[in-house]
C-alpha cells in the first residue's frame, strides 16, 4: 500500500463526518471560492477587461488627446480601411507570422523527428541553447542584431568572405531586405521555445507507439507522419497560439530596428497604432487599428484552435 | 535499427542550429569588448579587449542604464509578487472548489491570455493621466499585474487540478480550514509550479517595452528596455560596441534568472509553464 492509498483510505472511512461538518459550515465555506477570485478578478477586470470597452469606444470618436471627443461613429474604421497604409501593415504582420510562427513549427518538428528517433546526447545542452533568445528583451534582441545586420557587421562580413563584396547589403534599410531580415530575427527569437515545448510534448508520446511503426516497416519519415505529428497535436496548438499571437502584435523589433522603415516596409500594426495615438495624436483611428488587431488575433486564435483542438 | 549515417545527420542538424542561437550571442559578445572609441567592423574581434565599452553605457547620466535596471528590478519584484499570490488563490478556488458560476468566470479570464497590450493600452494611458499616475511605478504596476493574473490563475489553476486530492482531504480531516490547508499543506509543495510561474512573470514584466515607454517619460523612472531604446535612438545610435555592451547588461538578470532556474528544473518546466 503506497502512501497516497493510505490516505485515501483514511479519508474515505472520515468522509462522513466532514461532509456533515461542511454542511453546517455555514456561509464561510460557500462564499470562500469566491473571495479567492475576488482580488484577481478586480485587476484584471480594471485592468484588461474596462481597458477593451474603453478601446472600443474610443475608435468611434475623433479625439487628439486634448480637447473634447467628437463622435464619428464607425468612421475613423472606413478612414482606416481604406487607407492604403493599414493593409501594408497587416500585410507585414502577417509576413511576421510566416517567419516567427509558421517556419518555428516547421524547423522544430523536423528538430523534433531527428531528436525522437536517435536519442541524441547532450540534449539538455541543445535546449539550453536553442532555449536562450526567447528569454532576451526584444529590445536587447533589436540591439543585437542591429550590430549584425550593420553595413559593417558580422553577417556582412561572412557574406563577403563567401560571396564577394558585391553580395553585402545594409540589410534593414533595404526596401525588399528589409522584412525578411528582421523575419529571420523573429525565427531566432521562437524557434527554441517552439522546440522545447514539443519535445516535452514528444516524451510523453508512448514508446510502444514507435515499436509497433517499426514493426510494420514504416521509415523515419512514415514513422514521424504516423506517430510523432499526431502525438503533438496538444503542444502544436499551444506553440501555434503562442507563437501567432506575439507575431502579429510584433512591435519592439521594428520600434528599434527600423522605426518601420524604409518607408512603410517593416510598419506593423502595433507600430501604426502607436505612432497615431502616442505621437501624433490620432487616438481614434489608432484605437480602430488596435480593434482590428485584437480582432485578427482573435481569429487567428479561433482558426489554431479548431484547426487543431480537441478531437 | 538506427544507423550510424542517420545519427551523424541528426546531430549535424542539431548543431546548425546551435550555432545560428549562439552566433548572436558571440558576435554581440566581442563587439561589446571592443574599446568604446574604436571603429569596429567584421567580426570585430577586441585588440585589445576592453571593458570600456561597458563602463560608457553604464556611466551614461542621459541613459541612465544601471537606474533603470534598479527601476525594472523594483517593478518585477512586486508585479510577480502580487500577480503570484493572487493567482494562487484564485487557481486554488478554480483547481480545487466547486461553485456556481465557475466555468462562467473562468472562460473570463481566458480571455486575458490571448488580449494584447495594445487593446488596453490607449485607454490605460489617457485615463492614468487624468488620475495623475503617468511617470509613477503605478502607471505599470496595475496593468502589469492586470496583464498577468490572467495566465497566473491560468497555470495555477491546471497544477491544482492535477494536486492529490487525498492531501487536501486529509488536511481538511485534521480540522483544518481551506485557507489553512491551502498554506500548510499546497503551497509549500507546489514550489516547482511556482517559481516556474513567478521566472515566466518576471521575464514578461522585465521585458514590456511598449508599457514603458507609453507610460513613463521621466529618464529618473525609466525601465531597462525603455532605456535601451531611448540609447539607441540618441548619440549611441551607430556605437555599436556601446549599445551592445548595454544590451549585454540588462539582458544579464535575466539570463541569470532563466540559468540558475533551468537548471534547478530543466528546461522543460519553464517551457511547460509557457502554455498558454
Amino acid at each position: 500500500m503506497t502512501t497516497n492509498d493510505a490516505v485515501a483510505a483514511v479519508a474515505h472511512s472520515l468522509a462522513r463526518p466532514v461532509s456533515r461538518r461542511g454542511r453546517s459550515g455555514s456561509g464561510e465555506s460557500r462564499m470562500m471560492p469566491y473571495l479567492l477570485i475576488l482580488p484577481g478578478l478586480v485587476f484584471y477586470a480594471l485592468f484588461v477587461i474596462v481597458p477593451i470597452i474603453g478601446t472600443l469606444s474610443l475608435s468611434l470618436f475623433q479625439w487628439d488627446g486634448l480637447t473634447t471627443p467628437l463622435w464619428v461613429g464607425l468612421n475613423n474604421f472606413a478612414d482606416v480601411l481604406a487607407d492604403p497604409k493599414t493593409l501594408a501593415a497587416f500585410q507585414v504582420a502577417l509576413v511576421f507570422t510566416l517567419f516567427t510562427c509558421f517556419l518555428p513549427v516547421v524547423i522544430a518538428l523536423i528538430l523534433v523527428g531527428a531528436i525522437t528517433r536517435t536519442r541524441v546526447r547532450g540534449l539538455s545542452f541543445f535546449r539550453l541553447v536553442y532555449f536562450l533568445p526567447y528569454t532576451l528583451a526584444l529590445a536587447v534582441v533589436a540591439i543585437a542584431w542591429r550590430w549584425l545586420y550593420a553595413l559593417d557587421g558580422s553577417i556582412n562580413e561572412i557574406i563577403r568572405v563567401i560571396f564577394g563584396a558585391a553580395a553585402t547589403r545594409p540589410f534593414l534599410g533595404d526596401f525588399d531586405w528589409a522584412l525578411p531580415a528582421l523575419g529571420v530575427v523573429g525565427v531566432w527569437v521562437t524557434f527554441g521555445f517552439v522546440l522545447v515545448l514539443l519535445l516535452s510534448g514528444a516524451q510523453h508520446i508512448p514508446q510502444d507507439l514507435y515499436d509497433q511503426a517499426r514493426v510494420d516497416g514504416a521509415g523515419p519519415i512514415r514513422e514521424f507522419f504516423a506517430v510523432t505529428l499526431p502525438g503533438l497535436r496538444y503542444e502544436l496548438r499551444v506553440a501555434l497560439t503562442m507563437t501567432l499571437i506575439f507575431s502579429l502584435r510584433m512591435f519592439d523589433l521594428p520600434l528599434m530596428t527600423t522605426q518601420g522603415g524604409p518607408g512603410y516596409a517593416t510598419t506593423t500594426p502595433s507600430l501604426m497604432m502607436y505612432q497615431d495615438v502616442f505621437v501624433n495624436g490620432q487616438v481614434g483611428p489608432g484605437a480602430a487599428i488596435a480593434v482590428l488587431l485584437t480582432i485578427v488575433i482573435f481569429v487567428g486564435v479561433a482558426a489554431v484552435d479548431r484547426a487543431f483542438g480537441r478531437e | 535499427m538506427i544507423s550510424r549515417r542517420e545519427r551523424t545527420l541528426s546531430y549535424a542538424i542539431l548543431f546548425i542550429f546551435a550555432v545560428f542561437s549562439l552566433f548572436p550571442f558571440i558576435s554581440t559578445t566581442l563587439v561589446a569588448f571592443n574599446p568604446p572609441d574604436a571603429t569596429v567592423s567584421g567580426l570585430a574581434i577586441p585588440q585589445p579587449w576592453s571593458l570600456g565599452s561597458f563602463i560608457t553605457a553604464w556611466s551614461d547620466p542621459d541613459a541612465g542604464i544601471g537606474r533603470s535596471m534598479f527601476n525594472s528590478m523594483v517593478l518585477a519584484t512586486v508585479v510577480v509578487s502580487v500577480s503570484v499570490l493572487l493567482s494562487i488563490l484564485a487557481g486554488y478556488a478554480f483547481g480545487t472548489m466547486k461553485f456556481r458560476g465557475r466555468s462562467v468566470l473562468f472562460y473570463f479570464f481566458l480571455i486575458g491570455l490571448i488580449v494584447p497590450y495594445e487593446a488596453t493600452i490607449i485607454p490605460l494611458y489617457f485615463e492614468f493621466r487624468g488620475l495623475k499616475l503617468i511617470d509613477t511605478y503605478w502607471s505599470m504596476i496595475l496593468p502589469d499585474i492586470g496583464g498577468s493574473v490572467a495566465f497566473g490563475m491560468f497555470w495555477m489553476t491546471s497544477f491544482f487540478r492535477s494536486f492529490p486530492h487525498e492531501l487536501i482531504d486529509a488536511a481538511r480531516i485534521d480540522g483544518a480550514s481551506s485557507w489553512q490547508t491551502l498554506w500548510r499543506v499546497i503551497v509549500p509543495t507546489s514550489g516547482a509550479a511556482v517559481f516556474a510561474l513567478a521566472t515566466v512573470l518576471f521575464i514578461w514584466t522585465w521585458n514590456n517595452l511598449l508599457l514603458a515607454i507609453v507610460m513613463i517619460s521621466n529618464p529618473q523612472l525609466q525601465m531597462a528596455p525603455a532605456a535601451l531604446n531611448y540609447f539607441v535612438g540618441r548619440q549611441f545610435g551607430i556605437n555599436y560596441q556601446v549599445t551592445c555592451a548595454a544590451a549585454i547588461l540588462v539582458a544579464l538578470p535575466v539570463m541569470v534568472v532563466y540559468y540558475v532556474l533551468q537548471r534547478r528544473y530543466g528546461a522543460d518546466v519553464l517551457a511547460g509553464s509557457l502554455k498558454g
